[in-house]
């Protein structure tokens, strides 16, 4: 049965971000280490504090100006229900995602998001969304769907954009954890330890403006691209 | 403000039809083979660098069928002014057009502040090769100035058909930046991007060219990716301003070297 978004309770919106982050939505998050594997083969990240230095600059350069400002920008504008502004965002976040993997891994993620909730919720501006996908006028970029989905959800927008950062955290250290390779008590060290810095950077991006979006991580990126000829490789990006 | 503006012509080959400019600025033809049909441009200066809050304005148009590069003279010193300094550049480049543009590196001096705009029209017939070089600063004074400037914000928007197709967002602050850190420079101080895409060709050939070249230089890492299938990216970090200005003019070379062919051949 198709649930209906207008009547959120407090606890039953803490059970759809729960549902939203779960890392066991198949989604096909799991295929991707955005770069990380690189990383490894290369022997820059190589144990746990290695691994709790590339989480921490990747969550305070990279998330906070990319993915997760995407977030809140796509869920502001689906307040707003202004369409031309997501189509443009999306849009944007195309142009801005240089190495080819990431891009397509971030497509992927948002059109097998977008399928499961169109299934889940009626919602009408999820449908035009969805539309707009199917008639490829939309590449559905992950970070885009999510904010449009926690927005019509009507979960916090701090809240979602937290829960997004924490999400991206947590698939870090699980790819390192089976990478470098890192224990599991390494491993919820790091996510525990990085927890006050996924707090401090949700506030900022509360502050941030479009005009910072997509700022460049030139390292970042190149190790994105030389991804695609790695000798052999566990991860799809 | 300071400006420069020039749009091209068209007989046998392109020829400059505008040129406008104001001090510093002067521009000049500085094309070899008078018969070649590629303009190729210099913009001199005579000042030292973009200093005391200094607006550049830059237009540049490439009409249907012509084909310019525009060179500069020598690196682009960026000194320290109250309020920062600014350069915005508008380029549209028409149908079945060549723009090539692959500059000096920029060099931040201490304390510098600088913004720049980079707006670029395209058709899908057009050619475009974008190429940006930064420095840390003046890294071999005697007083090391490695990432002593305040802000550097550079944001390149080239655009197909009205359509966004690729971006850079280029915001550092050495202040709030640790650049050492993960994904931004590492250990490196210098990085360069390029830009370059062709209509109706695949460019996975020039990739590997390119590749191939610099997988053989020391003291650099890079990636190159498809954008599109007609459109790469190429990302270098490096620690020579002199090094990459080197790898990016060559690949420039070839591109505006393969238009003089095609345009005559025609």
């Amino acid at each position: 049965m198709n649930k209906n978004t207008t009547k959120p309770t407090e606890l039953g919106s803490l059970i759809e971000i729960l549902h939203i982050t779960d890392p066991t939505l198949p989604i096909g998050g799991f295929s991707h280490s955005n770069g990380l594997e690189t990383y490894v083969q290369q022997n820059l990240v190589k144990n746990a504090s290695s691994t709790q230095e590339f989480v921490e600059s990747m969550l305070k350069n990279n998330y906070k100006y990319n993915d997760a400002l995407a977030v809140k920008l796509a869920y502001e504008f689906t307040v707003e229900k202004n369409m031309d502004e997501i189509l443009k965002l999306d849009n944007e976040c195309q142009a801005l995602k240089a190495p080819r993997e990431v891009r397509e891994a971030s497509q992927k993620l948002g059109t097998r998001l977008i399928k499961i909730y169109a299934a889940l919720l009626v919602d009408p501006f999820l449908n035009q969304i969805n539309e707009h996908i199917e008639q490829k006028e939309m590449q559905g970029h992950y970070s885009v769907i999510y904010g449009i989905i926690t927005s019509l959800l009507k979960i916090d927008k701090e809240k979602s954009t937290c829960a997004f950062l924490y999400n991206a955290a947590v698939a870090m250290v699980t790819n390192a954890v089976k990478l470098v390779p890192l224990g599991q008590t390494d491993g919820q060290q790091i996510i525990y330890n990085v927890q006050g810095l996924i707090e401090d950077i949700t506030s900022e991006i509360m502050e941030l403006n479009s005009e910072m979006l997509g700022v460049c991580n030139t390292a970042l990126d190149i190790k994105c691209m030389q991804h695609e000829h790695l000798y052999s490789r566990l991860y799809m990006s | 403000m300071e400006k420069y503006s020039l749009k091209t012509g068209l007989r046998e080959q392109t020829i400059l039809k505008d040129v406008y400019f104001t001090p510093p600025f002067n521009l000049v033809e500085v094309r070899e083979n008078k018969k070649n049909p590629l303009l190729e441009m210099m913009v001199m200066s005579s000042s030292p660098g973009i200093l005391n809050d200094d607006f550049y304005d830059i237009n540049i148009e490439v009409i249907d069928g012509s084909s310019l590069n525009l060179q500069t003279q020598s690196y682009q010193r960026i000194y320290v002014s109250e309020k920062g300094t600014n350069q915005h550049m508008n380029i549209s480049v028409g149908e079945s057009a060549y723009f090539s543009h692959a500059p000096h590196p920029v060099v931040p001096h201490r304390g510098a502040r600088y913004t720049a705009k980079s707006t670029i029209h395209i058709k899908n017939s057009s050619t475009l090769l974008w190429g940006e070089i930064l420095t840390c600063g003046r890294k071999y004074m005697a007083e090391e100035e490695l990432f002593q400037f305040k802000k550097h914000h550079a944001i390149t928007e080239i655009y197909q058909e009205d359509v966004l197709i690729f971006k850079d967002n280029l915001y550092i602050v050495p202040e709030e930046i640790n650049l050492k850190e993960f994904g931004q420079y590492e250990e490196y101080t210098h990085q360069g991007s390029l830009f370059f895409i062709t209509p109706e060709t695949d460019v996975i050939e020039r990739m590997e060219n390119i590749s191939n070249r610099l997988s053989k230089e020391e003291g650099i890492i890079y990636g190159i990716s498809k954008v599109m299938d007609n459109a790469y990216v190429l990302r270098i970090l490096g620690n020579e301003g002199e090094q990459l200005y080197k790898l990016f003019t060559q690949i420039r070379k070839e591109e505006d070297y393969l238009i003089n062919q095609r345009v005559s051949v025609n």
